[in-house]
C-alpha cells in the first residue's frame, strides 16, 4: 500500500515555487521601499531573472535531449529562434502587414501564435531530426552545428518576413483580456510559472517508461533496442520535445524584448545553453535552474567588471569565461555541478564517520 | 503464443569475408537448441542477424508467419523474439529492476502527454511494469538486488539480470548468446535449471556456447558450424559420433570432452 507521499521532486517544485513567488511579491508591494534587485545589491533585477526563466525552459530540454538520450545539440539557438520568430512575425502580422485584422489584434492572438510557433518548430525538430539523429557523436554535433548557423542566416536574409539583421520591432505585450502582463513585474510571474510547469513536467516524463527509455538508449542504444524500445523514435522525439521547449522560451523571449533580431540566436547563444546545462549538470532536471543562474549572473558581473576595469565596452568576453567554465567542468565534474557537490557532500560525511 | 523459427541459407558477407554461408535450421516450439562450433564460426553473427541488428546479405529468416528479414530489433522483439548478449549489456545507469523493466517497454504504451501529465492510466501502466519486472526478478532469484544498481553486481548475477530483462519482454523464443561462460559449477548448475524452466514454461531456446557437456546435457538438438558453414545437425548423441564434428574440434576427440 503506497500511501500519498511528498517525495524530493515535488518539494523542490513547491519550495521554488514558494521563493519565487515571494521574491516577486517583493517588487509589487514593495515593503519599506525595498526592491527585488536590492536583495542582491543590485546584481541581480527582476530583468535578470526574467532571462534566467526563459533560458531555464530551454535548458531543461536540452538536459532531456543531451543528459537523458544522450543526442548532443549545438544548434538549440536555432529551436530558440524559431518560437521568437514565430511569435514575432504572427503577433505583428496586423500592425506591420495589415494582415488578418480584426484576429491578429486581439489579445488571445499571440497565445495562439505561441502554440502555432511550438507546433511547427515541433515539426521542424521531426523532419530534421529523422536524418539527422542517424549521426552520433561529434557527427551528431557537427550536423546541429550546421542547423544552428543556418537558422541563424536565414533569420537575417529573409528581410521581408524577418525584418532582416534590424529585426522585428514592435511586438505587442502580451494580455489576458484586458489584464496585461507588464511591466516586468508582472511579466515575472509568467515566465516563472512556465518555466515552473516544464520542470514539473519534464520531471514526470523522466521518471516514467519514456525516460527510462531515453536513458537505455543514452547507455547501450543496441541492448535498448533488442528490449524492445523503438531507439529511433525516442531519439526524435527527445529532439522534438526540446525544439517545443526552446520555441516556448523564444515566444516568451520576443514578447518581453518586444523586438527579435538574429543575433541572440547564433552559435554563441548555443555554446552558452550547452554550458548551462553542462553546469547543472546534463542529466538533471533540477541543474537546469541552477546552471543557468549561475553560468547568467557570473558573466554579467564579469562583463561588467572587465568593463569598469578596462575602460572597454561591447566586447563578448563573457564567451571566455563560457569556454573556460565548460573545459573546467568537463574535466573536474563531468556529472555537472549538482551531482559532484552532492558526490562531495556524502564522501565527507564519509570521512567524518570514518574518523569518528 | 509459440512459433516455429525457420532459417534458410542464411548469408552474410562482410565485404567479401564470407561470415555465414548458406545456414538452414529450424528451431520448434519448446526446444532447446544449441549452435556450437569454433570460435569464428558465425554463431553471433547469425544471432545478430535473427535480432535485427545486422541485415543479412541472403537467405530467409522465417518466425511463425512472420519473415524477419529487414525488422528493426524492437519489431523484432514485439513478435516474441528476445536475446542476451555474450559481453553483457546492461544499462549501468540503472537499477536492476530499472534494466528489467526496460523490457516491459515494448509491452506497455503510455503515451509522451499521458506520462507528461501523470495521467491515472499512465501511472496505472508504471505501476503494472513495475509488478510485471520484479516478477521476473524473483523468477531468477534476484528479487533482493532489485534496487542495486546493475553494475554492481556479481558477474553471475549480471548474467541472470540479462536473462531477467530479455524475459521481461515476454518471449516465445529466447536466443542467449553464450550465457554460461564466465560462471562457476555451481553457477552453471542453476543456469541449467532456469533454463529448463523457461522451457516449461512454454518458451523455445536457441543457445550459443563454448561448455560442450552443458549443451548436450541441455539440448533438445544440437547444431554445428565451422567456418560460416553448417556441418552437422542432430541429438547430442548424434553430433558426439559425427567424424565432422571430430575434425573440427582440432582433432580433440568430442567423446572425450562429453
Amino acid at each position: 500500500m503506497k500511501k500519498l507521499r511528498i517525495g524530493p521532486n515535488l518539494a523542490g517544485v513547491i519550495i521554488l515555487a514558494v521563493v519565487l513567488a515571494l521574491f516577486g511579491a517583493i517588487d509589487i508591494i514593495r515593503p519599506f521601499g525595498l526592491r527585488f534587485s536590492d536583495l542582491s545589491g543590485r546584481v541581480v533585477t527582476i530583468d535578470t531573472m526574467i532571462r534566467i526563466g526563459i533560458l531555464t525552459i530551454v535548458v531543461v530540454g536540452l538536459n532531456l535531449l543531451m543528459g537523458y538520450a544522450g543526442q548532443v545539440s549545438l544548434g538549440q539557438a536555432g529551436f530558440y529562434a524559431l518560437g521568437a520568430y514565430a511569435s514575432g512575425i504572427l503577433a505583428t502580422l496586423a500592425s506591420r502587414h495589415g494582415m488578418l485584422v480584426g484576429v491578429a489584434d486581439t489579445w488571445w492572438w499571440p497565445w495562439l501564435a505561441i502554440l502555432i510557433g511550438m507546433i511547427l518548430t515541433g515539426l521542424f525538430a521531426f523532419l530534421v531530426g529523422k536524418p539527422i539523429l542517424r549521426l552520433k557523436g561529434n557527427y551528431l554535433a557537427m550536423a546541429t552545428l550546421g542547423l544552428g548557423f543556418i537558422i541563424s542566416i536565414l533569420s537575417g536574409q529573409l528581410s521581408t518576413l524577418t525584418g532582416g539583421y534590424d529585426g522585428l520591432t514592435g511586438i505587442p505585450r502580451l494580455r489576458i483580456g484586458e489584464f496585461a502582463l507588464w511591466p516586468a513585474q508582472r511579466y515575472y510571474f509568467l515566465v516563472w510559472g512556465a518555466a515552473i510547469a516544464v520542470i514539473v513536467v519534464a520531471l514526470n516524463i523522466v521518471h516514467s517508461r519514456i525516460g527510462r527509455a531515453l536513458r537505455a538508449i543514452h547507455t547501450n542504444e543496441t541492448a535498448a533496442n533488442t528490449s524492445g524500445v523503438d531507439t529511433e523514435h525516442y531519439k526524435v522525439l527527445a529532439l522534438v520535445i526540446s525544439a517545443m521547449l526552446a520555441s516556448l522560451a523564444g515566444s516568451l523571449y520576443a514578447h518581453f524584448q518586444s523586438a527579435v533580431s538574429p543575433s541572440p540566436f547564433g552559435f554563441k547563444a548555443s555554446v552558452e545553453l550547452v554550458t548551462m546545462a553542462a553546469v547543472g549538470g546534463l542529466s538533471s532536471i533540477w541543474g537546469a535552474p541552477l546552471g543557468v543562474a549561475v553560468m547568467f549572473i557570473l558573466s554579467n558581473l564579469l562583463q561588467s567588471q572587465i568593463e569598469a576595469v578596462f575602460h572597454i565596452r561591447g566586447g563578448e568576453y563573457e564567451l571566455i569565461i563560457y569556454g573556460l567554465v565548460l573545459v573546467l567542468i568537463m574535466i573536474f565534474m563531468p556529472q555537472g555541478a549538482i551531482s559532484s557537490l552532492g558526490a562531495w557532500r556524502r564522501n565527507a560525511r564519509r570521512e567524518k564517520e570514518g574518523a569518528a | 503464443m509459440t512459433a516455429r523459427l525457420e532459417v534458410t541459407n542464411l548469408r552474410k558477407d562482410f565485404e567479401g569475408l564470407m561470415a555465414v554461408f548458406d545456414v538452414s535450421f529450424s528451431v520448434e516450439a519448446r526446444e532447446i537448441v544449441s549452435l556450437i562450433g569454433p570460435n569464428g564460426a558465425g554463431k553471433t553473427t547469425i544471432f545478430n542477424m535473427i535480432s535485427g541488428i545486422l541485415p543479412s546479405t541472403g537467405g530467409t529468416i522465417q518466425y511463425g508467419e512472420n519473415e524477419l528479414g529487414g525488422l528493426k530489433p524492437h519489431a523484432i522483439s514485439a513478435l516474441g523474439l528476445a536475446r542476451t548478449f555474450q559481453n553483457l549489456r546492461l544499462f549501468g545507469n540503472m537499477t536492476a529492476l530499472e534494466n528489467v523493466m526496460i523490457g516491459r517497454h515494448g509491452r506497455s504504451d503510455a503515451s509522451v502527454f499521458g506520462t507528461a501529465f501523470r495521467l491515472p492510466s499512465a501511472r496505472r501502466q508504471e505501476r503494472a511494469m513495475r509488478e510485471a519486472a520484479m516478477r521476473q526478478l524473483e523468477k531468477v532469484g534476484l528479487a533482493g538486488k532489485a534496487d542495486s544498481n546493475a553494475l554492481s553486481l556479481p558477474f553471475g548475477q549480471q548474467r541472470l539480470l540479462e536473462i531477467a530483462r530479455a524475459l521481461a519482454t515476454e518471449p516465445s523464443l529466447l536466443l542467449l548468446d553464450e550465457a554460461g561462460s564466465g560462471l562457476n559449477r555451481p553457477e552453471k548448475e542453476e543456469l541449467d535449471r532456469l533454463i529448463r524452466e523457461i522451457r516449461d514454461s512454454g518458451v523455445a531456446i536457441l543457445l550459443v556456447e563454448h561448455d560442450i557437456p552443458f549443451v548436450t546435457a541441455l539440448s533438445d538438438r544440437i547444431v554445428v558450424l565451422e567456418h560460416g558453414m553448417k556441418i552437422a545437425d542432430g541429438t547430442p548423441a548424434e553430433i558426439r559420433s559425427d567424424e565432422r564434428v571430430i575434425a573440427a574440434y582440432l582433432g580433440e576427440d568430442i567423446r572425450d570432452l562429453c
